[in-house]
């Protein structure tokens, strides 16, 4: 500062300025900037002390919420059907390789199932990433990373395994190369929301809670086994099997053979692999007469004593209603149970007319599509003019196709006491069933219904599907197939429906055959010869695992219909 | 005076500055623990997922059966095999010392008579 700066004033008058205050005004001045800045690093410090969140955690963090994308399944009993594990995937990134010859060439060593024409395309292509090959092995990442390829890298992705293989094929579905579900259960949980969560990007492992299926991974090899077994033996086309809880309607097990491996579902959509349970229809044959039984005994019109004319075949127009098993006389009614009686089957339904026997099929829901989890299901295939002829051929099982889950699910009501419960893959409760169940039957119809499923065990058609210990109860069907709108003699379909224990039920098996053929011994491919046995080979070895003690001195037939009575009165 | 002062005033600031330094030094050391650990559980958490779809593969009742089929030769429960609790027999009455019943069963006691008998005849 210049003394002569101060000294030159406009008036003339020079200000007396202290030069002693000016300094310490002006370091004051200095001071308080200096204290102002540092105030500002120190406010930082707390604030970035306070809040660590810098953007290296919170990249670790975005990595990590990728880890898993699809919640695990387990069966019933906690067994691991299905889960995700990380693989690597090759990609390439072709701006950056050198020498596009070398890389395809040392890459084509390691991964022989490689296309090389069109990786070479891929590599020389302009873009700035082209993926190479999904889920690659361990092992195969580790050659070629000691490849040391400019240009080539791997992603880590999560990939969705199956442990028990083939196993339960058709519930679980499969996935594609995205962990997208593209059939059975599998898309029934993206459909849950999963897909949505995953665009969110909020798919970690931690925030998606596991699903557990009321499928029974022990009850299904089992079933699959013998099923396998079965169609080696009656060298037929195709076989299925079905268990059910009938007291909450949990499917316990469901098998199509042929099937295929979910880890490798590749030829998945060749039609002799579609689930026969839920995407097939099927004239059902014989084991609809059960339901035409119950619909008798239910409305009053017959009884356990009523007597039916069954001497001479049905007449109707061209059509001529004849017996399998023809007895050519007077049959009680739980004789054209047991001798399984078209005659007598349709003498019932005509007893009631079309609209009845109708609506009675409405009610057990053979005539809507049924839905549960899976995204597949089929529509019946129902008589476009309902006549009287329909309804004679449907009381024994003919010209109505449903799919085997839909009449599943009636059976299990006619003889759970009378609860029609819709069949669910996952975990339900006994209260929880009570709730989604509608009555269909009188518990007491029930009651009689149980006595002729047993009762055709000791007696009639399904003697071989006997289990010494179980009180099996069952009927068989068997059905000519229809090949270019005719029935074929030597086409058949067996079914056969048992439950165990017939006293008390507590679970439903379905065994189909397509097209199965008569052993040597055998005369004749009819579901009490091939279907009944199987499923009493199934029941057997099942009976244990679902936790059912085998007894000693079980009532005969008659005993039930005693009890039955008296809870009638 | 103001010198003395002075002098703490620097002697703290360096001290602080070491502090501080130690303070960052540390925290930065933390974080790449955090960090190395966060990849630690990644890496842990996908072995424990292949080691689970192994135990998986491995308890497969398919791959079971065929073992069990090959090497133990086992066969189903026949309906003889299951009993009652009931049908049991009833427990023997025991004394409520058992291993002086197991004893006296192995090594019974001397029977003195017959060793009076064989004193008296000498």
């Amino acid at each position: 500062m210049h003394p002569g700066d101060t000294a030159i004033d406009v008036s003339g008058k020079a200000p007396r300025i202290d030069p002693v205050r000016m300094t310490r005004a002006r370091i004051g001045l200095l001071f308080l900037g200096f204290m102002l800045v540092f105030g500002v690093i120190g406010a930082r410090l707390v604030q970035l002390a306070a809040f660590p969140d810098s953007p290296l955690a919170k990249r670790t963090a975005a990595t990590d919420a990728t880890a898993a994308s699809r919640p695990d399944i387990f069966d019933r009993s906690g067994r691991l059907i299905a889960t995700d594990v990380r693989a690597p995937s090759l990609f390439g990134e072709p701006r950056k390789i050198i020498d596009v010859d070398e890389a395809v060439e040392q890459l084509a060593a390691i991964l022989p199932d490689l296309d090389t024409r069109e990786m070479r395309e891929r590599l020389s292509s302009k873009r700035g990433f082209v993926w190479l090959k999904r889920e690659i092995s361990p092992a195969q990442r580790l050659a070629i990373h000691r490849l040391g390829l400019p240009g080539i890298g791997f992603l880590s992705e999560s990939r969705r395994v199956y442990p028990s293989g083939p196993e339960i094929a058709h519930a679980i579905g499969y996935v594609n190369v995205d962990n997208a579900g593209i059939a059975g259960l599998e898309k029934w949980i993206d459909g849950q929301g999963l897909a949505e969560l995953r665009l969110a990007g909020l798919t970690s492992d931690r925030t998606l809670s596991p699903v557990s299926l009321a499928l029974d991974l022990g009850v299904q090899h089992a079933v699959r086994d013998e099923l396998a077994a079965a169609m080696v033996r009656y060298k037929a086309n195709a076989a299925a099997g079905l268990v059910l809880d009938v007291r909450t309607g949990e499917i316990v097990s469901m098998v199509s053979l042929p099937d295929f491996d979910p880890n490798q579902p590749r030829g998945m959509r060749d039609p002799i692999r579609l689930n026969r349970l839920t995407t097939g229809v099927y004239e059902m044959g014989s084991t609809f007469k059960a339901l035409t039984v119950a619909m008798a005994l239910d409305s009053g019109k017959f009884t356990l004593g009523s007597q039916l004319d069954a001497r001479q075949p049905l007449h109707y127009g061209k059509y001529t209603i004849n017996d399998f098993h023809a007895q050519k006389r007077i049959l009680s009614l739980p004789e054209v149970f047991t001798y399984s009686s078209n005659i007598g089957a349709a003498r019932m339904a005509l007893a009631h007319g079309v609209d009845a026997h109708r609506a009675f099929l409405k009610k057990t829901g053979q005539l809507e599509r049924l839905r549960t989890e899976l995204p597949e299901s089929a529509e019946p295939l129902m008589p476009k003019r309902w006549g009287e002829l329909n309804t004679v051929t449907i009381a024994f099982g003919h010209g109505l196709s449903v799919a085997p889950l839909q009449a599943v699910m009636a059976t299990a009501a006619l003889i759970n006491g009378g609860l029609l419960i819709p069949p669910t893959f996952l975990r339900r409760t006994e209260e929880d069933a009570k709730k989604l169940a509608v009555r269909v039957i009188k518990p007491e119809t029930s009651e009689k219904m149980r006595y002729l499923f047993r009762l055709n065990v000791e007696r009639g058609s399904a003697k071989r599907a006997e289990v010494e210990g179980y009180y099996v109860g069952g009927k068989t069907g068997t059905s000519e197939k229809v090949v270019g709108g005719r029935y074929m003699k030597n086409k058949r379909l067996t079914v056969f429906m048992g439950v165990f224990p017939a006293d008390a039920p507590r679970y439903l098996v379905l065994t189909m055959l397509d097209e199965p053929q008569a052993t040597a011994d055998q005369r004749e491919a009819t579901s009490g010869l091939n279907a009944a046995p199987t499923s009493g080979k199934i029941i057997a070895r099942i009976a244990p695992l679902l936790g059912l003690k085998p007894r000693i001195d079980l009532p005969p037939a008659e005993r039930l219909l005693a009890v039955a009575q008296r809870v009638a009165r | 005076m103001l010198r003395l002062l002075h002098l703490i005033v620097i002697g703290c600031l360096v001290a602080a500055a070491v502090a501080l330094y130690q303070v960052k030094y540390q925290s930065t050391a933390h974080v790449q623990h955090i960090a190395k650990l966060r990849s630690e559980i990644r890496t842990e958490r996908e072995r424990i997922s292949w080691l689970r779809a192994e135990w998986g593969r491995l308890g497969a009742p398919e791959r079971i059966q065929d073992l069990a089929q090959r090497h133990l030769g086992m066969k189903p429960v026949a309906l003889v095999q299951v009993g009652e609790i009931a049908a049991l027999p009833e427990k023997p009455i025991t004394s409520g010392d058992p291993i002086g019943d197991l004893i006296e069963t192995i090594d019974p006691p001397l029977d003195r008579s017959a060793l009076d008998a064989l004193v008296k005849g000498n």
